[in-house]
Formats: C-alpha cells, structure tokens, sequence
C-alpha cells in the first residue's frame, strides 16, 4: 500500500479502508509538521498544528476534488491552521526571545561576522530567527520554495493565492530577510 | 538598483525567471558588480534556508495523529456499516413493507372519512337552503298572524276601555310592563325572527319558555296569580271564547312532577295519554333539572275544563289567595296564545297531522269523551282503558326524532279513529332547556 499514490490511497480511505489513510499521515507527517514549525517557530503549536491538519484532512477529504495535487491541499490546510494557531498565541514566542527591551535583535555572542557563522549550528539558528521576524506569509512563501521546492504555481495552491501574489511576496520576503540580515551583521560589527 | 532589475533578480534566484528575459539577466550580471553581489548574497541566503534543521516528526506525535483519526472514522464507518447490515437482513423487508401497508391504510382510512363528511356537509347544506326556505316562508305567515293577534288585542283593549270587560289594576300594570316589552320586541331584526323560526323548526326541544319572546298579547299572557285572583277567570274565558283553537304554554320547574299532574288531570277528564319513548326517558332522568315547557293544544276549550286541565277547578279560598300563590300548582305561568300557522306546519312536520286538519271540537260537553264516573277502576285491562278514554298525546320535540308514523302517533290516532272522534283533542309537547 505505501507504493500508491495519493489518489489511490484517498479513494481507498473513501472507501472504508481507514489505514490507507495512515500511510498517507506517515508519507507527509515529517512535511507537515516541519511546515508549521518554520511557520511558528514552537514544537507545540506545531504538533498541535499537525495533529489538526491530518484530522481536518481526514474529515474532509470527501471535498478533495483531486484537481491538484495532495499535498499542496495539505499544505493549505495546515497554513491557515497555522495562521489560526498564530492570532491565538502572540505575539510570537520567537520573536520576543530574541529581541530585548527596546525591540533591539539580540545576536549571538560571536566575534565572527554572521555570514561567516551561517556555515555552523549557530549560523542556521540565527537564519531561524531571521526567518521568524519576516511576516507569516513571507516566511511560508521562502519555506515553500526553498524548503519545499515547490513552484510558484504550487505555492499559490498551498496559499490559496495566485501566482502574481506569490511573485511579489517571494520577492519582498527575500529582499526583507537580506535587510533583516544585514541588520544583524552591522550591529555585530559596531559591537 | 532599479526596482525591475531586483525583480529580475529575485525572480532568477527563485529558478522562475521567464526565458525572455534571460538575455537581460545576463546582461546585468556581466555589467552590473552590485547586481553580481546581491544575487550571490540571496543565494547564500537561500542555501541557508534549504540547511535549515530539519524537523522530523516524531513517532509520538505519529501515534497521536493516528489515534486521533482512526477515533472518529471508526464510528462513522460502523454507522454505515450497521444501516448497511440492518438493510441486509430479511425480515427488515418485511417490516418495510407491513409500515407502507399501514401508512396506505391510514391515509386511504382518513381519505374516505374525509370524503363522506365532505359530502355529509353538501347533504347538511342543501337541507339548511330548504330550510331556510321554508323558514321565510314562515315567518311570512308568523307576521301575518301576529298582525291578527295584535289587531285583536287592540280590539279588546278597546272593549276595555269601553267598560265592557273589567281589567285588575295588576293586570293594568302587565299591560304597562307589556307596552315595555314591545319595543325590546321590536328590537329582533328579520333575521333573529328567522333565526328564532329555524330554532322553532329544528330543535323545538331546546326552546324555552321567556315572556319577552312569546308572541301574544298581554291579555293572554296570564301568570299563576292572575288565574288565581277573581279577575282572572273572566279574562281567561274571554280569551279563550274569542278564539277556538289555542295554544297553551305551560312553564314548570319541576318537569316529572308537572307531567304527572298534567297526565292524571287529563285521565280525571276522561283522557289516555300515549307517551313515546324519549318523552318518558327525559322524565325519567332526575339530573336534569333544566326547566320544561309544556304546550297544550286546544280545540274549542271553555274555561272550567281549561281550569280542569291546570288544577283550578276549585277556586282558591281567599286566605290562599292572600298569601299569594298556590305552592301546590305545577305550573309557574300561562302563555294563551291562537294556534298559528306556524305551530300547524310544525306539527305537521314532527307528527305528520297537524292538530286542527280533522276539524271536531276539544272538551266541549258534546264530545267530552268520558265524564269522570267513566274512569277504570283496578283490574280493568288496558285494552279496556284505552278504549273507554279519549286519546291524548304527550311528545318531546326533538331536533334529531322524527315522530311521523311513529308507533306512539299511530295508536293515538287509531285511537282517535276507533273512537269515531273526529278532530285532535290533545296533544301535550314537552320543550324543555337542556
């Protein structure tokens, strides 16, 4: 069963066969749960996130019309779970654990510049909370693409927005994240 | 930078650059060493994304999810299941089948019911149009007679006034209080006297003696007091000699007891006194203490039988006349009014004869029947009772009982025939209010 596709699988679980539905859970639990993490940045808003998307895929999978692919209905489903999850907790975790008092980045504590410090642990945790400091549709668009690999027409699906829309959020995302980082490196250089 | 040439740029880095503008790409990249920088930067910033720690999704939170799924699937498809399996069984057809059977039934039931009482109605409203018709008829004839009655009375008025009949002064007072009540009378529209016709005509039974609603004049309308006093016994002759055929109307409070003295009186002039059923079964019923009228017809009646028939032969001694009325009288009061048209078809619809078709007299001493010595002692035989007494009828108007060639009526008349008396010489109607 794990070697059928996921029309297959769906028309199966349509069916009555329940347990085509959980190698559809195991093939995109690791995709969903990683997306509504980079999305929210908290393991517990994200497993909640999850167990939500697979749950509300379940109920309606009778509305799936199968006129695109799985998972980018997938993904859309958990996108708006995770902007529901985010009105209900803010402001964001991850914002505030690194920004001070006066809203100010907090940096690592590392002589080095910071594009140097990408190339380790430390450098992909700062690149996490770049990330968290764009805007929730920015930040899904870049995890998308790059994460995900998807086209602009496959984002566009997973958003519920059109391509044009993606274009010029993708843009603005990457145009942002490089001023966010650049930020960064010249407040570590004046230290 | 110009804000197309970013376009161009982060549109190449996300590998969706279209080809036409390719050339252009290249050309910045070749001209342009800030474009050349940028596009290195965004592409560091994009293999740092893609080296993002990646998140796996643990084999508890995997568990949860499927439990989570795999709860609420299961009773849904075990309800679908379970009509599935219901619908599978044999004898759920047969109970499929007994319940549209019974739904067919019930529905044909009330549709037939729904259908007779449809045409129960279009039966019931074309005997409520000749009714009606008969009704306007009627009160045709009710008007004309009331205009006798009151050209009548007006007669008499006038021969009163002339001292030719003395009046009691109380008896002047229910002429004022008479003169009162004929405006309230003139009150009732057309259609309350029609009304009232219909009422006389389909449930008689349920009508009830009311001064206010008799139509008479208040010479014939004579309360217990009056027949009492000394005046009343000349008004009453005078009454009764004007006219040959009259009806009387009796008001009693106790009904069983008013019958009783009513039949025995009859039977002490020499009467036997046919009772149907309902007449007997409504005496009998002791809960029903709803007043009764009794109306008598008369045919060319004087004033000692009249006064026989109502217990008043003998008249009072003044000290009961002075303590008012006797206690012992079964009735209350007296309505003496002319036998009208109406009352004729009226028995003519309930009886099948009307009173006065026969012609003959009523208790005048040439066809007094029996004179009182003639009344059967114990051990006659009731052949023998009947054959030596006049008939008498005694009935109860009823909205629903037809009496025509009802077993009572026919024996009266037989009676009436083997007697070779001509002419009906009594017939008692119970109304009473229930």
């Amino acid at each position: 069963m794990n070697s059928l596709d996921d029309h297959t699988l769906i028309r199966l679980v349509l069916e009555g066969n329940t347990s085509a539905f959980d190698v559809i859970v195991r093939r995109y639990n690791t995709k969903v749960y990683s997306l509504a993490y980079r999305l929210l940045n908290s393991v517990e808003d994200a497993e909640d996130v999850a167990q939500d998307t697979f749950s509300q895929a379940f109920k309606g999978l009778g509305s799936f019309r199968g006129t695109s692919k799985f998972y980018t209905w997938l993904f859309r489903i958990t996108y708006n779970l995770a902007i529901s999850q985010r009105r209900k907790r803010k402001p964001a975790l991850s914002l505030n654990s690194q920004t001070d008092s006066q809203g100010e980045i907090t940096l690592p504590s590392d002589d080095a510049s910071p594009m140097k410090n990408m190339e380790d642990e430390e450098g992909k945790t700062l690149m996490e909370k770049a990330l968290g400091l764009l805007s929730l549709d920015h930040r899904a668009g870049l995890v998308l693409k790059e994460i995900e690999g998807f086209s602009y027409e496959e984002i566009a699906l997973s958003l519920g927005v059109p391509v044009g829309t993606v274009r010029s959020r993708l843009h603005r995302a990457r145009l942002e994240l490089r001023a966010i980082l650049e930020k960064i490196d010249k407040e570590r250089a004046d230290l | 930078m110009k804000k197309h040439e970013l376009k161009l740029l982060t549109a190449f880095v996300d590998g969706e650059l279209p080809s036409s503008m390719q050339n252009e790409v290249n050309e910045l990249l070749q001209n342009s060493a800030e474009f050349r920088d940028l596009l290195r930067l965004l592409k560091q910033d994009a293999l740092m994304i893609r080296n993002q720690v990646p998140m796996e999704c643990s084999y508890e939170l995997t568990q949860k999810i499927l439990c989570n799924i795999k709860v609420k699937p299961l009773s849904r498809i075990a309800h679908l299941n379970k009509r599935d399996d219901l619908m599978m069984k044999p004898w759920f057809s047969l109970v499929a089948v007994a319940a549209i059977l019974a739904v067919t039934t019930f529905i044909s039931f009330y549709a037939v019911n729904a259908f007779l009482a449809m045409q129960e109605n279009e039966q019931a409203k074309g005997q409520l149009a000749r009714s009606s018709n008969q009704n306007v008829e009627n009160d045709k004839n009710a008007q004309a007679d009331n205009a006798e009655s009151i050209k009548k009375s007006e007669q008499i008025a006038m021969q009163e006034k002339q001292n030719l009949l003395p009046v009691s002064p109380e008896l002047n007072k229910e002429n004022d209080k008479s003169a009162k009540m004929r405006p309230l009378l003139g009150q009732y529209k057309s259609s309350d006297i029609t009304s009232k016709g219909k009422e006389l005509l389909a449930a008689p039974a349920n009508e009830t003696f009311n001064l206010i609603k008799v139509d008479a004049p208040l010479p014939w309308v004579l309360r217990k007091k009056d027949v009492d006093g000394e005046v009343s016994g000349r008004v009453l002759s005078k009454v009764i000699s004007h006219d040959a055929r009259l009806k009387i109307e009796l008001s009693c409070k106790d009904k069983t007891a008013a019958f009783a003295q009513l039949k025995m009186n009859l039977n002490k002039m020499g009467y036997y006194v046919y009772s149907d059923v309902s007449t007997l079964m409504r005496l009998k019923n002791k809960n029903d203490k709803s007043p009764v009228n009794y109306m008598i017809y008369l045919d060319n009646a004087n004033v000692s039988d009249l006064a026989q028939l109502l217990g008043q032969e003998k008249p009072p001694l003044a000290k009961d006349v002075a303590k008012g009325p006797s206690i012992n009288s079964f009735w209350e009061a007296l309505v003496v009014s002319e036998l009208s048209s109406i009352d004729r078809k009226t028995m003519k619809s309930v009886l099948g004869f009307e009173p006065t078709e026969q012609g003959g007299s009523f208790l005048n001493t040439t066809s007094k029947p029996v004179n009182e010595s003639t009344e059967p002692t114990k051990g006659s035989s009731l052949q023998s009772l009947k054959k030596n007494k006049s008939p008498a009828l005694a009935v109860s108007f009823s909205a629903t009982q037809n009496l025509v060639n009802s077993v009572e009526v026919k024996q009266y008349l037989e009676t009436v025939k083997s007697n070779n008396q001509s002419g009906i010489k009594v017939l008692v109607v119970l109304r009473t209010e229930n």
